[in-house]
């Protein structure tokens, strides 16, 4: 019998984080087996209400649970927002393809997120962290808008600078800072400054960026013009989603499906593409 | 060119008492006459099917297939709602060659491209196609112009090539030769053969003729998008659209679709209604950013995917050329004369 793509499994909502005063992350404990790889996505269903695609920012070697981080900006994320643990939520997936870690492997790998863009790259950063002989130099660069919007702020602030600072090298920064704020404050194209005394050869080292439209439009020109090539470069794109499969046609982008191209696209394959940014 | 396949013949009288022997075997639906306006539907009197003529305004496979509105998932039931079915037969009798391109398409986005559908799998398993050739092509077909003829190739169980007082019966599959073996006919004759071609070749250049100078494209259109995507005539050309998608709903190949969520009686569910490129919202993003915010992006877009990333995806162009969108268009846009002047364009700058 051929599986149905449609059908969600059921999980429950056993936790509910507030990262900031839009953002929260959800943990979700599936009742079917269920996994992923980073950098692939799920529908989630809010039952009766609605689905929408998120990328699960758990470790994908976590097999008790999973979490997607959430910003509310419409009628499902809404939905989602004013849940309680206890309720059964669905999961269909997982879509798209992951971060070709094994194209990563012997390379250096810089992560560059805003915002909820953060979601994906702390799944594959945690992805990272449990193979960290595998890579080169780990570069952990982002921005928030202020100290008070950084999502994952205990782990990005402090807790995986304990954990990780023996491999990873952070660059934390915001757009404007408090009187408590110790670090850099500008864009978070700035952490990018001074990249190239750091990397030794662009042949050997990729760039994972995720966060708004905007935001990935100009680390792009920016790490084109500190010495990445446009295949080491690769981007999340967000598109209007519903199946998930590769069918609907919603997330057209050119020839791709980005729900089953994607999300991840290098950016050679985008950049002769008309409005990658929109 | 003859393939080597097996033709039979009946009398073209006797379509009627073939038509109630298949009856026997299993319910026919197929294109029927009723107060001289063309329908698909049951035949319920063998002599209201019609064989030859041209596609009618429905497009055959598309609802049959690929409901408007369907019910995909019934859900935390602990049941999987598909794929379950034992499919009861029935007969498609009619269809035309620009039919069976639309379920071409059909088959490589729902079944062969993973995940296959289950739904559309279950439902695929139970036709048995009865295609035929056309006779009279519309003046708005154009189907020989995207990789089809307008006589069915492949994808039937038995082709049917009326001639005047004759029906050649082409077998495609094991049900069709059983039908063929079954049903008293007799093998078709080298002259018999001889006098299909000459039907054929006539009906080819009956469509050729009507596009002659509407359509003057030889392919690919593939490079023509590629190449073109921001010509002038994108815009000029769309003027008139008014996004109704119309042409997008009648559409044989189109294939876009919504999934929503409801409350049923006792479940949740899933349902998947059709849905429109056309239309503003389609693409739209939740900050609202919109890669094809402008009727020209939707408009150029739905040309793009049929006749180039169709080609990349599926390796067909994803158009029947049955000309159903220019039939029913408000605007009265004719995809051929669009890609005339967006091909002009190119030789004029
Ligand atoms: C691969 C991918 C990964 C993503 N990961 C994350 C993530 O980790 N975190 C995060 O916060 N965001 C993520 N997003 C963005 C997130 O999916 C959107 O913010 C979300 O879809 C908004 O849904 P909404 O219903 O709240 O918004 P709305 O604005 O209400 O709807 C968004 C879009 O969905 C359509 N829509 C509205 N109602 C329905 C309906 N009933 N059925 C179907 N479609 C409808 C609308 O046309 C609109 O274009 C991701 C997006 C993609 C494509
Ligand atoms: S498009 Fe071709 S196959 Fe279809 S009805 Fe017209 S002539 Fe027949
Ligand atoms: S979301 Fe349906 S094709 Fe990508």
């Amino acid at each position: 019998m051929i599986r149905n793509s449609y059908l969600p499994i059921p999980g429950e909502l056993v936790k509910v984080v507030e990262e900031t005063s839009n953002i929260k992350t959800f943990r979700i404990v599936p009742e079917e087996e269920f996994s992923f790889q980073a950098g692939q996505f799920i529908e989630l269903t809010v039952p009766g209400v609605g689905e929408a695609p998120f990328t699960p920012s758990s470790s994908p070697f976590e097999k008790k649970f999973l979490e997607v981080t959430v910003m509310k900006v419409g009628r499902v994320t809404t939905a989602l927002h004013e849940l309680e643990p206890g309720v059964k939520l669905g999961i269909r997936g997982p879509f798209g393809a992951p971060y070709p870690l094994d194209v990563f492997a012997g390379k250096d790998v810089v992560i560059v997120g805003g915002g909820v863009g953060l979601a994906p790259l702390r799944a594959l950063f945690l992805t990272l962290m449990e193979e960290k002989d595998k890579y080169k130099k780990i570069i952990f660069c982002c921005g928030a808008k202020t100290p008070e919007d950084f999502i994952y702020r205990e782990s990005i602030l402090d807790k995986w600078h304990r954990e990780f600072s023996d491999k990873v090298c952070f660059r934390i920064t915001v757009d404007q800072a408090d009187e408590k704020w110790k670090g850099n404050v500008g864009l978070v194209t700035t952490t990018l400054d001074g990249l190239n005394g750091e990397i030794s050869n662009f042949d050997t080292s990729v760039a994972v960026v995720c966060g708004p439209p905007v935001m990935m439009k100009f680390t792009t020109f920016k790490l084109l013009e500190v010495g990445y090539k446009p295949e080491s470069i690769y981007l999340s794109m967000e598109k209007n989603m519903s199946c998930g499969l590769g069918k609907c046609g919603h997330c057209m982008m050119g020839p791709y499906y980005v729900c089953k191209d994607g999300p991840v696209f290098p950016y050679s394959k985008l950049k002769n593409m008309p409005k990658v940014w929109d | 060119m003859e393939r080597k396949t097996l033709v039979c013949k009946i009398p073209r009288k006797e379509l009627g008492e073939f038509i109630a022997w298949l009856e026997e075997e299993c319910p026919v639906y197929g294109i029927r006459k009723r107060d001289d306006k063309l329908s698909f539907g049951k035949i319920e009197k063998p002599d209201e099917v019609v064989v030859g003529g041209a596609r009618i305004t429905q497009p055959v496979f598309k609802s049959l297939l690929f409901p408007p509105r369907e019910k995909v998932a019934t859900y935390f039931t602990g049941e999987s709602n598909a794929g379950e079915k034992e499919a009861e037969k029935k007969i498609i009798f009619g269809v035309k060659s620009c039919d069976l391109k639309g379920l071409l398409v059909y088959d490589k986005v729902f079944r062969d491209s993973s995940p296959a559908d289950p739904f559309y799998l279950d439902r695929r398993e139970e036709y048995y196609i009865i295609s035929s050739d056309c006779t009279a092509p519309l003046s708005t077909c154009f189907c020989s112009f995207v990789e089809i003829n307008p006589y069915p190739e492949t994808l039937f169980d038995l082709n049917l090539t009326p001639l005047e007082d004759i029906i050649l019966l082409e077998v495609g599959s094991k049900w069709g030769e059983f039908v063929v073996k079954k049903y008293p006919t007799y093998l078709a004759q080298p002259e018999d053969l001889e006098r299909r071609k000459k039907f054929r070749e006539d009906l080819t250049e009956e469509v050729r003729k009507i596009n002659e100078g509407i359509f003057p494209l030889s392919r690919p259109y593939a490079n023509l998008m590629r190449l073109e995507l921001e010509s002038p005539a994108w815009e000029s050309e769309s003027e008139f659209c008014v996004a109704c998608g119309g042409c997008t709903a009648i559409c044989p190949t189109c294939y876009c679709y919504l999934l929503y969520d409801e409350k049923g009686k006792e479940n949740y569910e899933k349902i998947r209604i059709w849905d429109y490129c056309q239309y503003p919202s389609f693409a739209q993003e939740a900050g609202g950013a919109n890669p094809r915010r402008k009727l020209t992006e939707r408009f150029r877009h739905r040309y793009a995917h049929k006749f180039d990333y169709g080609m990349v995806r599926n390796g067909i162009y994803e158009c029947s050329g049955c000309g159903r969108c220019i039939e029913v268009c408000a605007g009265k846009i004719d995809m051929r004369k669009v890609f005339k002047k967006v091909a002009e364009s190119r030789t004029e700058s």
